[in-house]
């Protein structure tokens, strides 16, 4: 009789730990060249760094691995942890004083574990991430989005798409409709799992927003003037989205200048309770390879020193399996 | 057909929903001195007696085709384990209790979100730990530790816990336990719950169509007196108290017998007017009442300094939490139990050495081993390399388990005379327990509480001789 592995746990082969290795040396290399510090974070950590609102939304927290330590005695958790941005987050507000610049650039190569409940997809994943900590400048989310399409291209990929969405619009929207905090909470949590139709279903009288939904959810741009557009549109009636809307198209004009292509797509906003601004999805051909955002709020909310941040993963497990049969 | 009824709080109301479909379950109001019945009407039903929250796992995993239990049980089990085995068919009309999280009326609160500013760490003490955990990341509380129980949750608020999730069978529970509801988790009633394999496969009709509430299911709201006095908070004297936990259950009768022995007086321990909180004439210590198997975890919590539970459970404790800083000051002996492993009478081990000569040989099933000890049970299996085993936590009756449903039972006994009436033969011992007075580690020794905490442990000496 064969010993079975672990549900959703996956072995990699001499022949997918070379690829594994490249995609590791094509992540170091490009982040050394532009002055990011490898750290690395220990697999478990309390949860409750993650339970707090603002961190993770309370459908990822259903998927966990908690359980209780052996010294676990006062009923607290310890958690494999699900995400690797949170625990950066800790790291720098337990260590901030310890560097030197008050712009701090940090990599990681780590796995995050979540429960799939089919056993058929990934429980285990690696990731390649970078977090940008310290400034809120558009400049600072354009650097990471040039980073990984660099670290794509060096791997040989030129199908690299970027999806560009923000989470100051789409909280703004769920804000405005007027809901219970149990619904808009509710709500929340199915547009971060992908289900940005959720929005579209809510009923509400408010035309303006009617249209506005309408607008976000089916339109979509890839230069500065179509956020322009949006904003003759909505920008008087409702002036809550101006902020975002700004940045957003602040965003897209360094993109421009730096001849950077994306895709405006609110629809794609995808991702952590945490972020605050823009969204960012990174695309090989049609397959999803990465994500990331700004989260200004994550550091003072897990104890640290009120400072912006925004970052971006990349998915290891999905680019060596499109490195198997995909481009050299 | 195996069918899983309820002991307890709706045996009564199931027994007669059982005799006015004409099931005719012999023995289960109470009668027969077994866990296994067969019916009348039904000659291939096989019925089985559990503890209440060990139907849902045992439909879920497809042991039984259909259960009868609380709604409250089969919510507890999907909070963690959301299983598409475990259907529910329907409400019953008897066993409604209401699950709220609640706190003292002490405490001074009045919602939940003000707990959430109030504690840094809120203490939730359950029986539902699963509910209790699902409800505190849905209130997004910053910081929270879920203390399971085996019961008597009402008697932790405010000392010991800042909310407990608790199940009220009445709108005046709370009043009457010094509670302020403050939020709903489940409405439960009694229910039908089946495997939904075992019910896309066989025809279970006839039996379904005799699981009938006989009235619909009433829907009224519960009316809940709102109110949060404002008591004062204890003064420095109370809280420098030596906090001693008793047991309630059958251990409590042999306990209040010790005390007496000792010289002890106690008001409200032990017999018909046994409360939660019973006076004690040592000065500087208070007392409370609760179950002896939630006490190394509550003494490790601070929420006591002394108590008196058994070494069984304390064993148990230490296994799961190796550097807990409870620890045994004293054997009382009384309450004295063995704790055994246990097979049927055919089981092929006569003694440990068989069971792991038979793990060697790789002779042996995956083995299936219950236990209320469920620590014990787990380090049992490892010392004994028995590769490829389940431990199977159950909550009492868990003789009943084997052959069926277990191969192995961990196990107390007095005498022995319960196993060998359900046919059960002793493999090996693993504990001779009896009670014992625990304590945080250091209490005699250092900290302001050591002198009256030594008088403590010199009183009960006496009761030694």
């Amino acid at each position: 009789m064969k010993p079975d592995r672990c549900k959703g746990m996956r072995d990699l082969l001499p022949e997918d730990m070379a690829k594994f290795r490249r995609v590791e040396r094509a992540f170091l290399d490009c982040t050394a060249r532009c002055g990011y510090s490898e750290v690395r974070t220990p697999t478990l950590e309390y949860l409750h760094l993650f339970t707090a609102t603002g961190t993770l939304t309370s459908a990822m927290l259903r998927r966990v691995y908690s359980f209780l330590d052996w010294d676990g005695w006062s009923g607290e958790r310890v958690v494999l942890r699900p995400d690797g941005t949170i625990p950066i987050a800790r790291l720098y507000a337990e260590n901030c004083e310890t560097f030197s610049s008050d712009i701090c650039r940090l990599c990681y190569v780590g796995n995050t574990f979540t429960f799939e409940e089919s056993g058929r997809d990934r429980r285990e994943r690696w990731q390649c991430g970078v977090e940008l900590i310290g400034t809120s400048q558009p400049s600072a989310d354009v650097e990471l989005m040039r980073l990984a399409t660099e670290i794509l291209a060096s791997l040989g990929f030129d199908a690299i798409d970027m999806k560009l969405s923000h989470a100051g619009l789409i909280k703004t929207v769920i804000g405005e409709l007027g809901l219970g905090a149990d619904e808009q909470a509710h709500i929340l949590d199915q547009v971060l799992e992908g289900n940005i139709k959720a929005l579209g279903e809510v009923q509400t009288r408010d035309a303006n927003l009617k249209r506005a939904i309408s607008l976000l959810l089916d339109v979509r741009g890839d230069s500065p003037g179509f956020l322009e557009n949006f904003r003759a549109l909505l920008g008087k009636s409702l002036p809550k989205f101006e902020p975002s809307l700004n940045d957003l198209a602040a965003i897209a004009r360094l993109l421009g200048k730096a001849e950077c292509p994306y895709h405006i797509d609110i629809a794609s906003g995808r991702g952590f309770e945490y972020y605050t601004g823009v969204m960012l999805q990174f695309y090989v051909g049609k397959k999803w390879v990465g994500g990331g955002g700004r989260y200004d709020d994550l550091i003072s909310l897990v104890g640290g020193p009120d400072t912006p941040a925004s970052g971006f993963a990349l998915y290891v497990d999905k680019l060596v399996d499109l490195l198997r049969g995909g481009p050299r | 057909m195996r069918l899983a009824l309820p002991k307890g709080r709706l045996q009564q109301d199931t027994a007669s929903l059982l005799e006015r479909g004409g099931v005719g379950v012999e023995g289960y109001d109470g009668s027969a001195r077994t866990y296994r019945l067969t019916s009348s009407a039904f000659p291939d039903l096989k019925c089985r007696i559990f503890q209440e929250r060990d139907i849902p796992v045992q439909v879920a995993i497809g042991n039984y085709n259909l259960g009868v239990c609380g709604r409250d049980w089969v919510e507890e089990l999907m909070a963690r384990y959301p299983s598409e085995d475990l259907m529910v068919l329907r409400d019953l009309d008897y066993g409604r209790c209401e699950l709220y999280a609640a706190a003292s009326s002490r405490a001074s609160v009045s919602s939940v979100g003000e707990i959430n500013r109030k504690f840094d760490r809120v203490r939730i003490v359950s029986e539902y730990p699963n509910l209790a955990e699902a409800f505190a990341m849905k209130q997004r509380f910053k910081r929270f530790s879920i203390l399971p129980i085996c019961g008597a949750g009402e008697a932790y608020p405010p000392e010991s816990a800042d909310l407990a999730v608790i199940a009220a069978t009445s709108p005046d529970y709370f009043d009457r336990h010094d509670l302020v509801p403050l939020e709903r988790i489940v409405t439960s009633r009694a229910c039908v719950i089946a495997n939904r394999r075992g019910l896309s496969q066989s025809d279970h009709s006839r039996l379904l169509t005799c699981l009938q509430p006989a009235d619909p299911c009433p829907a009224e709201e519960w009316i809940l007196p709102v109110r949060h006095r404002r008591v004062k908070q204890g003064s420095a004297k109370q809280k420098e108290a030596v906090r001693l936990a008793l047991p309630d259950g059958h251990l409590s009768i042999t306990c209040a017998g010790f005390l007496d022995r000792a010289g002890v007086k106690l008001d409200g321990y032990g017999g018909r007017d046994a409360t939660r909180r019973p006076t004690i004439d040592i000065p500087g210590t208070s007392v409370k009442v609760i179950r002896p198997q939630d006490m190394p975890l509550q003494v490790a919590n601070d929420s006591f300094d002394l108590a008196i539970t058994g070494e069984d459970w304390l064993l148990d404790h230490l296994y799961r939490f190796p550097t807990s800083p409870v620890e045994k000051i004293l054997t009382l002996g009384f309450g004295a139990v063995r704790l055994v492993v246990v097979g049927s009478a055919d089981f092929p081990a006569k003694c440990a050495g068989d069971l792991r000569e038979l793990a060697r040989k790789g002779t042996l099933p995956l083995l299936r081993v219950a236990s209320e000890y469920v620590n014990i049970a787990d380090r049992y299996v490892l010392d004994n390399h028995l590769a490829r085993c389940k431990i199977i936590p159950t909550w009492g009756a868990s003789e009943a388990f084997i052959p069926d449903d277990a191969d192995l039972l961990i196990e107390n006994t007095e005498t022995g005379e319960t196993l060998k009436r359900h046919n059960l033969k002793i493999i090996d011992t693993i504990l001779q327990s009896s009670a014992c007075l625990i304590g945080r580690r250091g209490i005699l020794s250092h900290g302001t509480k050591k002198r009256v905490a030594g008088q403590v442990v010199e009183i009960l000496k006496q009761g030694l001789q």
